[in-house]
């Protein structure tokens, strides 16, 4: 049982990585803490839904779609919500994030109304693939661990070898100096925030077909779990947040698995780990100096 | 800071009395029911069900010429599925709209918070759905359409371990009032009757990953899985149980009698045993009727909460014509109801303002509800 829960755990982990990864990058350029992210998310969903339902795309034509709407959703947040306010109080540009999430969330409910509806048929079949007598996975979890592996990958490729990466890392550095350096500051930040989008997206999505469910509001909690792994693994630190998310998802998968009457609720935990860890070391398990937000 | 919120408060205060005075002249034309239950939140499509059901059968009394020449008027509000707000509700109920009688088409958490101010205020009340058994204690104001959880509990014990013969059952209910009181009398029947509950676990209103849980239920080798909660979880766990490779028999509650339990969980309801009040097929002929209203209405097949609130209305519609709108007079007459015909069962109310009539059991067959049989349980 201990080892079926640990694939749980990393299945549940990959999904909150794919979120915080963008998270992570956008605080990483912008020292922005962006709480649109987790609507990004829905939007991410339902993008994939309408293109099933009504442009009868198949599953995998309808995640790259959901990917493209919701990069371009996330520039849109950027560029109409963040930029004015770049050099503002920090606060407020939280605020403008906030209020985008809200709007976001209450549209969706007008227009989709609150119900939770099922995924639609994309004819694929949940299939289980046993590893052990004690031991399974379903398709859809196998395929949100490669898909996490894989984005992961590319993303290092992306950041490491190419002029667009190099220059993302100089901005996170100083955005100023790269600035001077002649990097394009606001394509830098749009770039973060498109591939931070598609990456929520993409974990939307998954998520989506796994449980069977779409609704509006299901970004907020993983939105806000997604701020916990980041503060875990350390404001801005991309190896930090793949340990955080994992560690999340395997810490609420053993707890749901052995703990029996908890009196907090499972989807607490991520906060009490939040608040541990400004408690005792505010900086992350991989951050630099954290400054105050 | 302190001097603006309580001149705020003021404010608010004297605005709210205005409001409710404006509401104080009694319309004489019409008679005024009230309804309140969730109409947005996640439990929206509940609210939004029961109150249609509600409407549909004061609509036919209207058709038929009202009551003595006057017409029924249902005011609705919304409690988006929170004790405050129902409260809040059901205030404006009883102080602005000066309804006769309200219709409780809400969940167990908002209907115990209002319950005890309906008796204070002398407002005879219908519970349409709400299965906590604290809802219609304290006063002669409140009744119920629906039996309690325990009843619903001891009718899956009675079923599962006399009829199926499982020994070893495992539990999974939704935390909050409407499952601890059904699991608790399930728990205490199934033991009693020899059977032994494997694992209990808990879990929340709108949880959707159950792996872990299930993981640990299928540790316990039970023969049966007991899922005590609304058709959102419980079909998103009879989906992720085929996926762990717990492949035991579901039995559920009347949370599961919903098309939307169908739709979301698909090929894996196939199978699964429920106990609810009503189901579309029965033939009397109140039911067929009510079917059809609804499907000219709706296009859909009406759900059991539909039925239970519509059943709530009707009971009301009946007093009213035995008794008028004198508040007293007319919670009396509803207490007083006897062999109602009603669409989920003939309608008797017993001593305690519980409904009397047969538990129904319901299974899924080919992707539809299907009937097994009824039962009288007390």
């Amino acid at each position: 049982m201990l080892a079926q829960q640990l694939l749980n755990g990393v299945a549940l982990g990959f999904t909150y990585v794919l979120i915080a990864i963008g998270l992570t990058m956008i605080y990483g350029v912008l020292k922005l803490l962006h709480f649109a992210h987790g609507v990004i998310y829905a939007v991410g969903v339902f993008a994939a839904m309408i293109g099933i339902l009504y442009l009868n795309m198949n599953f995998i034509v309808a995640c790259l779609f959901a990917m493209i709407i919701a990069a371009i959703c996330g520039v849109a947040v950027e560029r109409f919500a963040y930029r004015p306010l770049r050099n503002v109080h920090p606060i407020t540009t939280l605020i403008s994030g906030v209020g985008i999430a809200i709007f976001l969330e209450s549209l969706f409910q007008v227009v989709f109304s609150s119900d939770p509806r099922a995924f639609p048929d994309t004819g694929m079949k949940v299939s289980v693939w046993k590893i052990s007598e004690s031991i399974s996975i379903t398709n859809v979890k196998l395929t949100i661990i490669v898909v996490g592996l894989v984005a992961l990958v590319l993303l290092y490729a992306f950041l490491r070898w190419t002029k667009m990466g190099i220059a993302i890392q100089a901005t996170a550095q100083d955005m100023r100096a790269a600035s001077l350096m002649g990097v394009n500051v606001n394509r830098v930040v749009a770039i973060t925030f498109m591939i931070g989008s598609a990456f929520a997206a993409i974990a939307g999505v998954l998520v989506a077909y796994d449980i069977n469910s779409i609704y509006p509001t299901m970004g907020s909690v993983p939105g806000l779990k997604a701020f916990c792994v980041v503060v875990l693994g350390g404001l801005g630190s991309i190896p930090g947040t793949i340990i955080g998310g994992l560690i999340l998802g395997i810490v609420e998968s053993l707890s749901e698995g052995y703990l029996n009457g908890m009196i907090i609720d499972k989807d607490a935990i991520a906060f009490v780990i939040l608040i541990i860890i400004l408690l005792v070391k505010p900086s992350g398990l991989f951050g630099r100096k954290v400054e105050k937000v | 800071m302190k001097k603006r919120y309580s001149v705020g408060l003021i404010f608010i205060l004297v605005f709210s009395l205005l409001v409710g005075c404006s509401g104080a002249g009694q319309n004489s034309d019409t008679i005024k029911i009230g309804w309140f239950g969730p109409l947005t939140g996640p439990t929206a499509t509940d609210g939004i069900h029961s109150r249609d059901a509600s409407q549909l059968a004061i609509d036919q009394v209207n058709a038929q010429g009202g009551i003595n020449g006057k017409k029924l008027e249902l005011i609705a509000v919304d409690d988006q599925g929170k004790p405050e707000e129902a409260l809040k509700a059901v205030q404006k109920l009883i102080n602005s709209d000066r309804v006769v009688s309200i219709i409780d088409g809400a969940y167990s958490g908002p209907s115990k918070t209002v319950a005890p101010k309906v008796q204070k205020a002398k407002v005879p009340m219908v519970a349409a759905y709400v299965v906590h058994p604290d809802v219609t204690k304290g006063g002669d104001y409140v009744n119920r359409v629906i039996y309690t959880g325990p009843v619903q509990g001891k009718a899956m014990a009675d079923y599962a371990v006399n009829e199926l013969k499982k020994k070893n059952i495992a539990v999974l209910y939704v935390d909050i009032d409407y499952g601890k009181s059904i699991y608790g009398s399930f728990k205490e029947n199934a033991t009693q009757m020899g059977a032994k509950i494997a694992i209990e676990r808990s879990f929340k209103m709108g949880d959707k990953n159950f792996n872990s849980l299930l993981t640990a239920v299928k540790s316990a080798n039970p023969d049966a899985l007991y899922i005590v909660g609304y058709y959102n979880e419980s079909s998103a766990i009879v989906k992720q149980a085929k996926e762990v490779g717990l492949n035991v028999q579901m039995l559920g509650v009347d949370g599961f009698d919903s098309p939307k339990y169908l739709e979301l969980g698909k090929e894996n309801t196939e199978g699964s045993i429920f106990t609810t009040s009503f189901y579309t097929s029965d033939e009397r002929e109140v039911v067929q009727q009510f079917v059809k209203a609804w499907k000219e209405k709706h296009d859909t097949d009406p759900d059991m909460l539909s039925s239970q609130s519509y059943d709530a209305a009707k009971v009301i519609i009946e007093a009213l014509k035995k008794a008028g709108t004198d508040r007293e007079k007319l919670a009396k007459a509803i207490s007083e109801t006897k062999d109602l015909e009603g669409t989920s069962g003939k309608i008797t109310f017993g001593p305690n303002h519980e409904v009397i009539k047969p538990v129904i059991f319901m299974t899924v067959k080919d992707g539809k509800f299907q009937y097994i049989k009824s039962k009288l349980y007390n």
